[in-house]
């Protein structure tokens, strides 16, 4: 015991609140940076000594600086931001489908339909008049205008989903790339006995980034803070994406089942990886195999692009769309070919029977005004309507279509109250999952998030603390002084 | 729960973009007037919607082709009525000779009067069987676009067919009188017509020929009442025309009335009530500024003011 044991203390003290002071400071300056995990200094007294009197401290030590993490927050934010970002993947696709199905507002295939076979119903009134039949030729085209916009707007959406792939994986493989290299980094920092908690912190949010693009697996799940090892990244099918400093490519290829779509691959890990001999991973990288498809953008995209195994949202509509052609075409043709026309001859189609999908359907390509046949018989009946008339029929009478038998217009307002109730299924999807990720984010703020008031009250409370140290030393000096006066 | 400013920041701009998308929402349905906007708004709906236009739509071409076959039955009814004139003017002319006359030059010039009266009222008849409605003869069936009876032999040349046409989802209605059964008394060349069974062209011609003759008095009187019978024939056909066209006015009504219930239930379901959205909007718009304001202040709030 002696003056100097202040000094002592007070110096510990000067040193445990300026480093506390440097946290608050970082704490501070990182308010705004993604992903940034608030630290605070944990302080404990130093080993005491025994005196006369009894036990007592040396002072203030700062034991070590723990950053705010909850593992468990960690793995449902993975979970959340892989459900988040299949939903608005597959919402923002189909919102760009829907406008071409909005029959409320703007007139579409729906309407071509029926201008199609009113325009036959014309023809039943002056089934010689060369401007009835003109128009039935120009809705026709009308309306395989509309299949192939439709064909056009649906293929669109599926090419953009299959664009959309390269984009995602080679984010994929940046992220595992970087991940990759913060477990190295981690892994020296720990073993020189440094504190790894920034890059701790980076690396739980590149690995929230990763799952927004794709489903993942981590393992150790919570990280110990005092032994942080190097996690390892699995995809839903079992593939190793990262493991330790090694890393694996996800790259798309046009070779694979898929083709001429793209496929996703994936190398073996390595530091750097190298492509030889790869999986293609196109039906597990989106989810497990009970729920294909269901995790991350990649899922999304693929949900909506589809693939041999697991057909797309898109491609569902593109089917219906074709089947609404062919049932129109065959319909048309076969009574169109049984009909004769002004010049009494017979056998003429009216769509090209070549045509019966969305993409290929077309008006036959002899056809002209006179070749119309709306007669029923051969031998100069201008009058005749009867083909006409069956014809301009076709769209009120019941035809089987694998949905189950219904007209052609209830087939097509079906057709658009699926895609609308697909839309609508989605949109709650989304907003679902996007308020689960707020909570959680929220969760994760709540723990892990710098608050400025907190961080300017620890701010005036260390700076005190180190005031008071100061005056300690201030204190003992003056105290020294009063000792060494007496001698004099 | 510790709670810092990010979260209050983060949760402020969720219910701000959430308010904003009610707001924007609201006013999307006023501004265009449309409950639902898109299929995904309600796709139950959304089909109901459709299935209703679709009846509004086919109720349009159906009273176009209404329209049509009135003006078709219209025309028709008009040559009907000319064909009843020109009979009720050879009844009078035939009645003049029909008891015989001398052979006085007298006599002789009323006949030779009365033969060139029933000529041109032959060719007239014929011609109002001619009848045309654009390029076609209205009553030659389905070989329409040539005359229906020959103008020199009379020989009716078109087919004994119907043309139908669709009036309503499942109504039709043969919109056409041919012109056997007004003036020949049969249909298919043979069988008696619905109407009656003179043939007026060959009456007119057999007048024509025993006038000339002035021998055989008893037939010309023969022939002279089956002008009678022709008569009844035709007013017959325009009684057919009078009830195809009283069934095309009640079909109309059905179907305008079809579409009023139709244009009903849309304008229920796809209307916006003006004064219940503009009221939510009023709603929508205090909630909204409130959350600005409070969103505002909040913000502003921290520590450091108060630090010296």
């Amino acid at each position: 015991m002696g003056i100097e044991n202040i000094f002592n203390i007070g110096s510990t003290g000067l040193a445990a609140n300026r480093l506390a002071l440097e946290v608050t400071s970082e704490n501070t300056a990182n308010v705004n940076t993604p992903g940034y995990t608030r630290q605070r200094v944990i302080m404990e007294t130093g080993p005491s000594l025994i005196t006369a009197p009894g036990s007592f401290g040396t002072g203030v030590r700062a034991e070590h600086i723990q950053r705010a993490y909850d593992g468990m927050l960690q793995g449902q934010l993975v979970t959340g931001n892989s459900t988040d970002g299949k939903s608005q993947t597959v919402l923002k696709s189909l919102k760009a489908v829907e406008p071409a199905f909005n029959e409320l507002a703007t007139s579409g295939l729906g309407q071509a339909i029926s201008d199609f076979f009113g325009a036959w119903q014309d023809l039943t009134l002056n089934p010689a008049g060369i401007p009835e039949r003109q128009a039935v030729l120009t809705r026709g085209q009308i309306l395989v205008d509309n299949f192939h916009q439709m064909n056009t707007t649906l293929n669109q959406a599926i090419s953009n989903a299959d664009n959309s792939l390269s984009g995602i994986s080679a984010d994929i493989f940046d992220k595992a790339k970087n991940i990759a290299m913060l477990n190295g980094q981690i892994y020296q920092t720990s073993l020189l006995g440094g504190n790894p908690n920034e890059l701790l912190s980076q690396r739980d949010y590149l690995v929230r980034e990763l799952a927004t693009k794709v489903g993942i697996t981590v393992s150790p799940s919570i990280i110990d803070p005092a032994d942080p090892q190097p996690i390892t990244i699995t995809l839903s099918g079992g593939e190793t994406l990262v493991q330790g400093n090694n890393y694996a490519e996800v790259y798309t290829a046009t070779t694979g089942s898929n083709s001429p779509l793209n496929d996703i691959f994936i190398t073996a890990v390595g530091n750097p990886p190298v492509r030889g001999a790869d999986t293609e991973i196109t039906d597990t990288i989106g989810g497990p195999a009970a729920n294909p498809n269901s995790l991350g953008e990649v899922g999304g995209a693929l949900k909506i692009r589809g693939s041999a195994t697991y057909p797309g949202i898109i491609d569902g509509y593109l089917s219906q769309l074709d089947e609404l052609a062919g049932e129109i075409v065959t319909g048309v043709n076969t009574l169109h070919a049984a009909g004769f026309a002004l010049d009494s001859t017979s056998g003429h189609d009216f769509f090209d029977a070549a045509g019966v999908t969305s993409a290929s359907i077309a008006l036959d390509a002899a056809l002209t005004p006179t070749l119309v046949s709306a007669a029923n018989a051969a031998a100069g009946v201008p009058g005749d309507n009867r083909t006409a008339l069956s014809i301009a029929n076709i769209v009120k009478t019941p035809v089987v279509f694998s949905a189950g038998t219904m007209t052609v217009d209830a087939f097509y307002n079906s057709f658009v109250s699926q895609v609308g109730v697909d839309v609508s299924g989605a949109s709650n999807a989304a907003g679902q999952s996007t308020a689960y990720l707020k909570q959680l984010n929220s969760l994760w703020e709540s723990n892990s998030g710098v608050s400025l008031d907190e961080e300017l009250t620890n701010l005036i409370k260390y700076q005190q603390a180190f005031q008071g140290s100061a005056k300690l030393i201030n204190t003992a000096t003056e105290m020294m002084d009063t000792v060494l006066g007496l001698v004099r | 729960m510790r709670v810092t400013p990010n979260m209050t920041a983060d949760n402020a701009l969720f219910n701000i973009q959430k308010d904003r998308a009610r707001i924007d929402r609201l006013t999307e349905q006023i501004s265009s007037n449309m409950n639902i906007l898109r299929p995904s708004d309600d796709p139950i709906t959304t089909r109901q919607l459709l299935d209703l236009q679709n009846i509004v739509k086919e109720g349009d071409q159906y009273i176009g082709n209404i329209d049509k076959a009135n003006i078709w039955l219209n025309v028709t009814d008009t040559a009907l009525e000319g064909m009843s004139d020109i009979l009720r003017t050879i009844k009078g002319v035939v009645a003049n000779v029909s008891g015989g006359t001398d052979n006085s030059p007298e006599g002789q010039r009323i006949r030779n009067d009365a033969i060139s009266q029933l000529t041109e009222m032959r060719k007239q008849l014929i011609d109002l069987g001619n009848t045309q409605l654009g390029d076609q003869y209205v009553f030659a069936g389905f070989k329409n676009a040539t005359p229906a009876f020959n103008t020199v032999t009379g020989v009716y040349q078109g087919t004994s067919d119907g043309i139908t046409i669709n009036i309503g989802k499942n109504s039709t209605i043969n919109m056409n009188v041919t012109g056997d059964t007004v003036l020949k008394g049969m249909v298919n060349g043979a069988t008696p017509g619905p109407f009656g069974d003179t043939d007026l062209i060959d009456t007119v011609d057999q007048l024509i020929t025993e006038i000339g003759n002035n021998t055989n008095i008893p037939l010309i009187q023969t022939l002279a009442s089956s002008l009678y019978d022709g008569a009844t024939q035709i007013n017959n056909a325009r009684g057919d025309v009078a009830s195809k066209l009283k069934r095309l006015e009640s079909a109309k009504n059905l179907i305008t009335r079809d579409q009023s219930t139709a244009l009903g239930i849309i304008s229920d379901r796809q209307n916006v009530d003006l004064a219940k959205a503009a009221t939510e909007l009023n709603q929508e718009k205090t909630a909204f500024e409130a959350a600005l304001a409070a969103t505002a202040k909040i913000s502003q709030l921290s520590l450091l003011d108060y630090i010296r």
